[in-house]
């Protein structure tokens, strides 16, 4: 698993990539109340906005980490965004993502790299 | 700015916010668990960054009758009143509610922040024998609200059980006086306890302990929020932001056109022109959540501004307050609301929205 600075996963399977946000993003956010997702065939450039997830209170965008053709939507999400909040690494998964280019993973952070920077973000 | 149970909130876990200058608990588990709480159960919230003052004297009710819409003639002692105070041009600096406690004494809470333009603007329209007095730092406000808040109450503080609507039961404290008051700003039933900050502590601690039992839950702003914008509530920096009247607001119930204050011209001719502003419920009929700032359009042209929005918990859909130009305000009216470069379809509802 690869983590970006902006609090996004990625998961290889093959050439596609699963994508999320982290526990610790979801953990910042607490009740997501709305996501908003690209559609089936949306290509996106790795940093491109792909998103937007929703608390009460806030909106945050979602970066795209890898670049690639949408090929899955988690469509669940629409009527039940909270499984962001209970399994953001499982049922939470967001996007899958037809790699362009499948080494923009080995830019990302690793997650002991990941988590550093989290606790870099809590000071 | 902390208020006097800051450290009781962040024992309990509480995550903080800051609003008007204080830093205040947002919220201490999940803002929809604690929405969901007050409307089925009960939550107990500190609100005590609200001002308190105290006007006193054979002049007090003259003062408050000349500086705000409503007519304090009309409130008994024991009884609270919401109402606007208002500049001349007519638009709102703040709504509040005052309490008249006895013949020459008020007590009265505008919003946090406000204790030192009230203390002005009180001092400038005061006449005769009347002293104003800035409580705000001196006392806590604690609400319970909910369902069963009053079962809570009665087995707290049986001696104030009965404490009615939009009434008040004065209360002792060892650190000194208090009240409780029928009054909140979540629409459930529920009370606010006024009370010196050395018996704040305590005073949470005998609610939490006697509503443990009844599913009180600690309750913060977050949940505060998207309770009041479910009932259509305003709240000041966003539905008064920039000069709105009362008549703009939907206030105008509150208006007593039958006594002299501030304002009243430019409201009597804003009210026989009716070329105002409305403030309007929006409930989002399409995907999305209308926030504050976001345009509202018909066919195209723009006819006015979301000031409050979120995703309300007990309906699941996305919920507004907007001013729309009078034309695009009438209840079942469809409109276009523009959320961060998305079309989102709306519907005009008259408020309460649950």
């Amino acid at each position: 698993m690869a983590y970006a600075e902006s609090h996004e996963w990625v998961r290889a399977e093959g050439g596609v990539a699963v994508v999320g946000i982290t526990d610790y993003a979801q953990d910042s956010l607490t009740d997501v109340v709305f996501v908003e997702l690209p559609s089936v065939g949306d290509v996106l450039e790795a940093g491109d906005v792909f998103g937007a997830v929703e608390s009460v209170k806030s909106v945050s965008e979602l970066y795209a980490p890898v670049s690639g053709k949408v090929v899955e939507v988690n469509t669940v999400l629409e009527d039940e965004p909270e499984r962001i909040n209970d399994d953001p690494y499982g049922e939470g998964w967001m996007i899958k993502v037809e790699m362009a280019d499948a080494s923009e993973v080995d830019a990302l952070l690793d997650a002991a790299a990941y988590v550093k920077q989290t606790q870099g973000d809590d000071e | 700015m902390r208020v006097p149970l800051h450290d009781v909130h962040e024992a309990a876990g509480a995550r903080f916010t800051e609003f008007a200058g204080f830093e205040m608990p947002l919220q201490y588990d999940s803002i929809l668990a604690e929405h969901e709480a007050v409307r089925t159960a009960a939550g107990l919230f500190d609100v005590s960054h609200m001002s308190n003052l105290w006007l006193e004297g054979d002049g007090a009710e003259a003062l408050l009758s000349r500086t705000v819409a409503s007519d304090p003639a009309k409130v008994k002692v024991g009884r609270a009143q919401y109402t606007v105070a208002c500049r001349e041009d007519g638009t709102i600096i703040d709504d509040l509610i005052f309490w008249r406690l006895a013949d020459g004494r008020f007590h009265v809470v505008p919003n946090a922040g406000m204790n030192e333009t009230f203390v002005d603007w009180f001092g400038r329209h005061a006449e005769g024998d009347v002293r104003v007095l800035d409580m705000s730092r001196e006392l806590c406000i604690l609400a319970l609200q909910g369902p069963k808040a009053r079962k809570i109450l009665a087995g707290a503080h049986p001696e104030v059980a009965d404490v009615k609507k939009f009434g008040l039961k004065e209360m002792e404290f060892d650190a000194g006086h208090g009240f409780v008051s029928g009054t909140g700003y979540t629409g459930e039933d529920g009370v606010e306890f006024v009370v010196p900050n050395a018996a704040a502590a305590s005073c949470w601690r005998q609610l939490e302990s006697v509503g443990a039992g009844e599913g009180l839950v600690r309750c913060g702003l977050g949940a505060r929020d998207t309770l009041r914008l479910e009932k259509g509530f305003c709240l000041a920096p966003h539905e008064f932001k920039g000069g709105r009247s009362p008549l703009e607001a939907g206030l105008g119930w509150v208006v007593h056109w039958d006594h002299e204050f501030v304002g009243k011209e430019a409201l009597e001719a804003q009210r026989e022109s009716g070329d105002h502003d409305r403030l309007v419920g929006l409930k989002a009929t399409g995907r999305g959540i209308p926030r504050e700032g976001c345009g509202v359009t018909v066919d195209g042209s723009e006819v006015g501004v979301v000031t409050s929005g979120t995703m309300s918990p007990t309906l699941r859909t996305g919920i507004a307050l907007a001013y729309v130009r009078p034309e695009a305000a009438e209840p079942g009216s469809e409109v276009v609301v523009d959320v961060r470069g998305r079309s989102v379809a709306a519907e005009v509802v008259k408020p309460p929205f649950v």
